[in-house]
């Protein structure tokens, strides 16, 4: 073996003094044994710097982005809520029955106040739209379907459990129906 | 091995520290984050231990220390995160190289990539077959540091480094039959 063959590595580093990295480049002119074994050297660092450059995709794969499952996580979850609180029937007030006697009644024409404004519309008001009229459709406008996965945490579902929510969403924006059924 | 950083440039100002951190990590985090994954780290692990790296280091220069060996420093404190999780995971260097070779990306013709799986492959194994200071010093030096570097990381008398190193380059050569 050739006495320069321990400072191989090195000289191919940079890592030599500068006098011995010039002798040694000379002497790998002429000596075929050390330039091969340069060679070699060379190959082995160019394929280990190849494999450290892929051991490992720079972005983690294995770590979930959770933009979109999270943003469909918090709609399904607002549904379920929305259809799981019951809806409280509107209180009626009850109204008690006619009493025999009529109620006094008040002069109102006294309590008014005698000087009135007359208030004259250059526009007549538009008339109020009511929303309680959209209530009135209440037929689902479409419906969504939502995986098991997006629903709830990593985990929460076992394994071999699959299934979907479909989501009935109505003219209005709420909610309809609620159905699960296994795929 | 301490962290401490021997650092001793006087500090300047604050804008001027943010822009070393900037310049450090986005010179540094790729080659840190791969140095972490080819010792055996997941790629999660990897990513925090990378973080609070920098975090660590960020916080220094706010404080006014230099950035003068930084870049060792910052491999120095990596390499000791990733042993203390790989004691406290109860894991080894060459369990998870395994896995992570077919992670390779598919740039190539089917024949290429087979071969340069195999190549991998092979590669994996001369590893394994290191000392664990042998592996370190490779693995360092593929990033691009300087033995120099690699002494300060591995608290390794330089010239140490470069027998650790061509002793190993030559059992790699060897097992894989370059």
């Amino acid at each position: 073996m050739c006495e320069h063959s321990t400072k191989l590595v090195a000289w191919l580093d940079g890592e030599l003094p500068a006098d011995d990295a010039s002798n040694l480049g000379q002497h790998l002119n002429n000596c075929r044994e050390c330039a091969e074994r340069v060679s070699v050297y060379r190959q082995i660092s160019d394929d280990l710097k190849d494999y450290c450059g892929h051991v490992m995709p720079v972005e983690s794969k294995s770590r979930p982005h959770w933009g979109v499952p999270a943003a469909a996580g918090a709609l399904a979850a607002g549904l379920l809520i929305m259809l799981l609180i019951p809806r409280t029937p509107p209180t009626t007030i009850a109204v008690p029955p006619a009493s025999a006697t009529p109620a006094p009644e008040v002069a109102f024409e006294k309590a008014a106040p005698k000087m009135t404004r007359k208030v004259v519309r250059r526009h007549p008001a538009k008339p109020v739209q009511r929303h309680d009229a959209l209530r009135q459709f209440s037929e689902p406008e479409f419906q969504i379907t939502i995986p098991a996965e997006a629903l709830f945490p990593p985990g929460a579902v076992p394994e071999g459990v699959r299934f979907v929510a479909d989501v009935s969403i109505g003219a209005d924006g709420t909610a309809q129906t609620l159905q699960l059924r296994p795929y | 091995m301490s962290d401490s950083l021997p650092l001793t440039l006087p500090a300047s100002c604050g804008t001027t520290r943010r822009s070393e951190a900037t310049t450090l990590f986005q010179e540094l985090r790729k080659p840190l984050l791969r140095y972490l994954a080819c010792l055996g780290l997941s790629a999660d692990d990897a990513q925090d231990v990378v973080q609070d790296a920098f975090l660590t280091l960020h916080q220094h220069l706010q404080a006014g220390g230099a950035k003068e060996n930084a870049r060792s420093w910052l491999f120095r404190v990596v390499h000791n995160q990733a042993r203390n999780r790989q004691n406290r995971y109860e894991r080894r260097y060459s369990a998870p190289l395994d896995e992570q070779a077919d992670q390779i990306p598919d740039d190539g013709t089917p024949e290429q990539m087979v071969l340069r799986k195999e190549k991998f492959k092979r590669l994996e194994t001369a590893l394994e077959a290191l000392s664990a200071s042998e592996r370190e010093c490779l693995l360092l030096r593929s990033q691009g540091l300087r033995y120099r570097e690699i002494s300060d990381v591995l608290g390794m008398a330089i010239s140490t480094v470069g027998e650790t190193v061509d002793r190993a380059i030559r059992k790699l050569a060897e097992k894989c039959n370059v």
